[in-house]
């Protein structure tokens, strides 16, 4: 530990060189947070395990198929259920096709139970009971009303696309909730509008009581439809998820890849400069270890630099990360992919992985350069210029 | 004098270059009294810097004995011969081979980190080194804000830090100017007579040599000469051998 | 000006074995790297850019944004299809054919699942499409519950093999061949029969109509007679304009490659300015030489900014290799990801063409130029008079 302050004096003994280096690993691992973050954020579960007594019926061809809405009070006389939600899929667009205006719009014929069934929302302005009583009230995600500068009261245009409709909402609640990229209204409006709709929803919703009902409900509900003229398939929410996520292809495997090659990359710069860096000192450490420094001191001379170098980088990486993380969330928030920013944190374990990069990093790179230095006779070393 | 304190017998040492062996030394034997300063001359390839570094212990030779003190450093393995080095070698280099990054106070702390001495004590012994040197006033300048001679001086210091029986020097004077030469010189002097090192110092230079008490001279990596100067005549005798040598 | 010969340079390079190549292999996994991300882009785009003809209207209801949220009457479509514009075929009828789309959630060879397009077609649909061919088996016959598979599909979901039964609870199809359309949209679907289809999901029309046109005067005539009915409540747009806007699916794929390229050209870069500032210093006798035997401050520039771009190149054309490589051995395959516009799997294969390896090549290069500016700034203005004392 005495060696420390040599280590660190080595490390910036050229300067340009070591923050070069400090910047091509801080850059690199940067980039490996984020994706790291994104991957991390495809499976995370961001209603905080209520997730686990939700349930989704949807029509077995695929979500796009409509479901009668009279299956209501079937569903909800199964053992298990509590409370059953309606929802539908609107679509269309606000103000235009633009990505800044693009975000989730959904309907319900069940305005009065969407808080039982997401009991992770929390209305935080206005009332839950001004918007039910309101056939064309709209409840709103809390960063939705800042990102467009919303307030209580207005009224928001949406035009249908699968819905040939118009629909003028006036905001009468906004909630809080992990995922705040959404706006709901009543499936009266549209109906209203296009009587010949009446009679169909998009999906159900299922809040059960335990995780036992969770487990035996789906077998148990599309037996019940299976041989009618609107078979369903139901799934836990995670599942749901994951179907959207399976759906976007070999994510997973291509930022992995990609990951996997960023570490090489920094492997490679890293190890260069370690390597310069022991072979200008070839002179000094023969001097270090004529004045009686062993072998493993010199070992360790070498790789603490270089481990101290990656960790600079490394550290900074991840600091420069965790304070652009807000931005970053808020960007992706506001992107047409908002939605994933609902699964979006600063991952602990992204971040231990990031760190263990760093110290595997500095460990390699330096591996090579310290054995080589430690073991150059003395008399070579000395019998070198420069 | 007193009794020897390096025995080298028969020593042989050859290298490999591709295929060739080259001998550098040839079966050479030579005994060093403790207390003494010798001077190691011979044209280059002569053998000089090998010996040096043999009985430094940062070299090991094909075959023979040497012993120093009480150690056979020829026999010894890696690890063991550092930390003999360290405790009983101090090394004055050509090129003083300073780290830059490092202050002078630093740079001779650095053979002190290899020992178990307390930061205080650390810190008297490296006062005291450059004391003696005489750069007390220079503790916190870094090597490049010194000039040649004082970056010798701080080499020095370093090579006495951990008071050392022996200290070894190829070429200490070799590259700086008469004057800083000269200065250099006394202080090997002073630290041969009022501390009773034993100095063994690989030189060119016959001005250097002069200050030696004997002087060895080294062909072909066999012993060519060894002149010792007498008590009485002091340097001057020397100073002639010295002359005979070069001239040839 | 006394140019240095670009041979010193090189051999400069080659002396320092162990730094050159560490340097020319970060640059080159970068480049590789972003190779293969944009490959991945350049495919779904591909398929986009490459389906749908100039000449192919597609009718669909006014707003919808695809053929999965519009719909079309069965009184509409003869509406449709004796508009003004419309091309006959031989025996006088309207060149023009009522589709229906419905996507089904398939189980993945890979596991997993994912939407596929079925499409049902009018026996006209195919002569809309002239670059669909049968590769395997036949062409479904009407009302028989068939359908034909594009090869793209029956490669990533399971039960898709000519002869196999698709089945979906009461819905059944028999898979009686499969089609290939040139890497296309349709290569993406399931075709079947339109009214056995109709019949099958219950549907009491159409998603969308394609008539086809003979000459641009027609199909502005007749996108114009669509949108001025108003009894329709339809528009017209071009086949090949429809698909065009939704290359916005590939958007991501190109925004991740190029962070991640830009971010890690830039850390590489980094790299090769480190080793070419370890080149300069350990030349500074040299480099002093050269200026002392009249070489001038530029040609000295010039000579480490060449040496940098060389490096580089290296490091570039490599990276093309291993980009090359890595598509056509590890992922030659098909892949594919989901468009949101149709809701549906889209089916591609990277696509390495020439001008991404040029861009990758382009890249290289401006790493090994900024690389080298610096370091060969500090070269041009090295002290000659001290450079030479200097040892080392």
């Amino acid at each position: 530990m005495k060696l420390l302050p040599l280590v660190f004096k080595n490390l910036f003994r050229k300067k340009t060189r070591s923050l070069l280096t400090i910047g091509s690993i801080l850059l690199p691992l940067f980039v490996i947070c984020i994706l790291g973050t994104m991957l991390r954020a495809l499976d995370s579960d961001p209603s905080n395990g209520k997730g686990m007594y939700r349930l989704i019926v949807r029509h077995k061809v695929s979500i796009t198929n409509w479901l009668p809405a009279a299956y209501d009070p079937k569903i909800r006389q199964l053992p298990g259920v509590v409370e059953v939600l309606r929802m539908n899929w609107f679509g269309g667009s606000y103000v235009d096709q633009s990505a800044r205006n693009q975000f989730a719009r959904f309907s319900t014929s069940d305005a009065d139970r969407f808080l039982k069934v997401f009991d992770e929302a929390t209305v935080v302005e206005g009332s839950e009971k001004e918007w039910v009583d309101d056939r064309s009230g709209l409840l709103v995600g809390r960063l939705l009303m800042k990102k467009y500068g919303w307030k209580l009261g207005q009224k928001v245009t949406l035009k249908g696309d699968i819905y040939p409709v118009t629909l003028e909402l006036t905001i009468r609640a906004v909630f809080e909730a992990p995922d705040e990229t959404g706006v709901y209204f009543h499936h009266e409006a549209i109906e209203e509008a296009l009587p010949r709709v009446k009679g169909f929803v998009g999906w159900y919703w299922i809040k059960t009581a335990s995780l036992e009902a969770t487990e035996r409900i789906p077998a148990q509900l599309d037996a019940m439809f299976e041989n009618s003229s609107f078979p369903t398939k139901t799934e836990t929410e995670k599942e749901f998820q994951n179907g959207w996520v399976s759906m976007l292809g070999n994510v997973k495997l291509l930022v992995t890849s990609i990951c996997t090659i960023i570490v090489f990359v920094i492997l490679l710069i890293a190890a260069n400069t370690m390597a310069m860096a022991a072979r200008e000192r070839v002179t000094e450490i023969a001097v270090l270890r004529t004045l009686g420094f062993r072998k493993r001191q010199i070992l360790g001379l070498v790789l603490g630099e270089s481990l101290l170098l990656s960790l600079f980088g490394g550290v900074l990486g991840v600091a420069l990360y965790a304070l652009l993380f807000p931005g970053f969330r808020e960007a992706v928030a506001n992107s047409p992919m908002g939605g994933f920013a609902a699964g979006m944190k600063l991952f602990p374990e992204i971040l231990a992985v990031a760190f263990a990069v760093t110290v595997f990093v500095g460990l390699v790179a330096g591996l090579a350069p310290a054995v080589r230095s430690a073991q150059r006779s003395i008399t070579d070393g000395l019998r070198q210029v420069g | 004098m007193g009794k020897p304190l390096i025995r080298i017998e028969n020593v042989v040492k050859q290298y490999t270059r591709d295929t060739q062996v080259l001998t550098v030394l040839d079966g050479l034997s030579l005994e060093v009294e403790e207390g003494d300063f010798v001077a190691l001359m011979g044209p280059s390839g002569s053998g000089k810097t090998t010996l040096l570094n043999l009985v430094a212990g940062i070299d090991r030779p094909t075959s023979g004995t040497i012993h120093v003190g009480d150690a056979e450093v020829s026999s010894m393995s890696e690890g063991a011969l550092a930390r003999w080095r360290s405790q009983h070698v101090g090394f004055i280099f050509q090129l003083y081979n300073l780290v830059p990054v490092l202050t002078a106070f630093e740079n001779v702390e650095l053979p002190l980190l290899l020992t178990r001495l307390s930061k205080a004590d650390r810190r008297r012994q490296v006062e005291t080194a450059l004391g003696v040197v005489g750069l007390s006033d220079r503790m916190d300048h870094y090597p490049r804000q010194l000039s040649g001679g004082q970056e010798q001086r701080v080499a020095i210091a370093r090579a006495i830090a951990t008071d050392p029986t022996l200290l070894v020097a190829d070429e200490p004077t070799g590259d700086l100017d008469a004057r800083s030469g000269e200065e250099i010189l006394v202080l090997l002097e002073r630290l041969n007579h009022e501390f009773g090192k034993t100095v063994v110092m690989v030189t060119h230079d016959p001005k250097a040599a002069a200050r030696a008490h004997r002087l060895v001279h080294l062909d072909k990596g066999v012993l060519k000469e060894d002149v010792r100067a007498k008590e009485a005549a002091g340097s001057i005798g020397l100073a002639a051998a010295v002359e005979v040598s070069a001239g040839k | 000006m006394l140019g240095i010969p670009l041979k010193y340079n090189v051999r400069n390079l080659f002396v320092r074995k162990v730094t050159t190549s560490l340097t020319v292999a970060g640059i080159a996994l970068v480049v590789m790297v972003f190779l293969c991300v944009m490959a991945l882009g350049e495919g779904l785009t591909r398929v986009f850019t490459a389906s749908g003809s100039d000449r192919n209207v597609l009718v669909l209801r006014q707003n919808s944004q695809s053929e999965l949220q519009s719909g079309i009457t069965r009184d509409q479509v003869p509406l449709v299809e004796t508009l003004p514009g419309v091309e006959k075929d031989a025996d006088g009828k309207p060149l023009a054919s009522a589709e229906l789309v419905v996507v089904l959630n398939l189980e993945k060879r890979e596991g997993g699942s994912s939407n596929v397009t079925i499409r049902g077609v009018e026996e006209k649909g195919w002569k809309l499409r002239p670059g669909i061919r049968l590769t395997e088996g036949r062409m479904f016959s009407p009302g028989a519950s068939e359908v034909i598979v594009s090869d793209g599909v029956s490669r990533r979901f399971k039960d898709t093999n000519v002869g196999e039964e698709l089945h979906f609870g009461a819905y059944r199809w028999k898979v009686v061949g499969h089609f290939d359309a040139g890497g296309t949209a349709p290569d993406s679907e399931i075709w079947t029969d339109v009214e056995g289809m109709i019949n099958t999901f219950k549907r009491n029309g159409y998603s969308s109509v394609l008539a086809r046109t003979p000459d641009r005067a027609a199909r502005d005539l007749f996108v114009a007679g669509l949108s001025s009915d108003p009894r329709l409540a339809l528009e017209g747009k071009v086949e090949r304009t429809y698909y065009d806007e939704q290359t916005a699916t590939a958007a991501p794929i190109k925004f991740l490659g190029l962070f991640v390229g830009v971010v890690m050209a830039i850390g590489a870069c980094f790299g090769a300015m480190n080793t070419m500032y370890a080149a300069v210093s350990s030349r500074t006798r040299e480099i002093a030489t050269l200026r002392a035997l009249g070489f001038s401050r530029l040609s000295i520039l010039a000579s480490f900014i060449l040496e940098s771009v060389f490096l580089s190149l290296l490091g570039g054309l490599l990276g093309c290799v291993l980009g090359v490589l890595a598509v056509k051995l590890a992922l030659s395959g098909v892949t594919g990801t989901t468009n949101f516009a149709t809701f549906s799997e889209v089916v591609f294969a990277f696509r390495l063409t020439p001008a991404l390896l040029l861009t990758g090549v382009v890249f290289s290069l401006a790493m090994g130029f900024f690389g080298g500016l610096f370091p060969a700034g500090r070269a041009a203005f090295t002290k000659i008079t001290q450079a030479l004392r200097q040892v080392g």
